[in-house]
């Protein structure tokens, strides 16, 4: 694995080092790192190979994860349409309750 | 007293729009699919009777709580016994994959399989709490309010799940380069 020292590929003020990246990433992912951080992470990912291939693996999994979480088309379709006579449904409920 | 039409308009404004998200969301709490679709039910009737007490910001954390009570409920007429962990998350708020997920296995890639075995592997806890925010697209807050813990509690678990499972790749031997494999 490349050490945080080693990286060197058009260093800049962006730089940071591969553990610093590391302790970055997670929020990066989720989207909690101010404007500056997040520029930063996103340099070092595109100038370390293996910072970027592990930015890329914690993507990938993401979306993996995201698309075994489909749901039901059928109960999608069912709630719009209470949604969509909603006025009707919450008297009805409040008939049966 | 607010028009009904007026209601309605601000129901299709704000909540409609949030429907996907609360199944995936009640899906993920209830550990079935069914189940969710009673809880949503519920949370929509519940978002419009109490849409004239919402101030229009943050829809999605308002339905949320709404759903979370709802699921609350939920539980409480069918096991009044129940008793919670002392995070919050109930017992028996299972994420296992419904069997109408089952079959879609077979198709997925084997990133996608290490994944999905990754996940199934990983503690109650923070299992659901990948699901809330990985699956079903919360934010940390969002999911925050959802589980009853504090944000930092969902950041510190999910960042601890997602190094496992990047960890149980590893050990499977399944990298990710230019894509999947």
């Amino acid at each position: 694995m490349r050490r945080w020292w080693s990286r060197r590929r058009g260093a800049s003020d962006d730089d940071i080092s591969c553990r610093e990246f590391g302790r970055l990433l997670q929020r990066y992912l989720d989207d909690m790192l101010d404007v500056d951080a997040a520029r930063r992470v996103e340099h070092h990912m595109h100038m370390c190979d293996d910072c970027g291939v592990e930015a890329e693996t914690y993507q990938a999994l993401r979306r993996a994860l995201r698309d075994s979480g489909a749901v039901s088309q059928e109960s999608l379709s069912r709630l719009r349409d209470v949604a969509s006579r909603i006025a009707e449904a919450a008297d009805a409920d409040h008939d049966h309750t | 007293m607010v028009p009904r039409s007026q209601r309605e308009e601000t129901f299709a404004r704000y909540v409609v729009p949030e429907i996907e998200v609360l199944l995936r969301v009640a899906r993920s709490i209830t550990g079935s699919s069914a189940d969710a679709e009673d809880v949503v039910q519920d949370t929509l009737i519940r978002a419009y009777r109490g849409i004239d007490r919402f101030d229009g910001a943050h829809p999605r954390a308002w339905l949320l709580t709404i759903l979370r009570n709802a699921e609350r409920n939920r539980v409480r007429r069918r096991r009044p016994t129940l008793l919670a962990d002392p995070d919050g998350v109930e017992i028996s708020l299972t994420s296992v994959p419904s069997d109408d997920d089952t079959a879609d296995q077979a198709t997925r890639s084997a990133f996608d399989a290490a994944v999905r075995a990754a996940f199934a592997a990983l503690p109650e806890a923070s299992r659901l709490t990948v699901e809330l925010v990985d699956v079903d697209g919360l934010t940390c807050i969002e999911a925050a309010g959802v589980l009853g813990v504090a944000p930092g509690t969902v950041m510190s678990r999910l960042h601890r799940a997602r190094a496992r499972m990047r960890a149980s790749l590893r050990h499977a031997g399944i990298e990710y380069s230019e894509g999947p494999s």
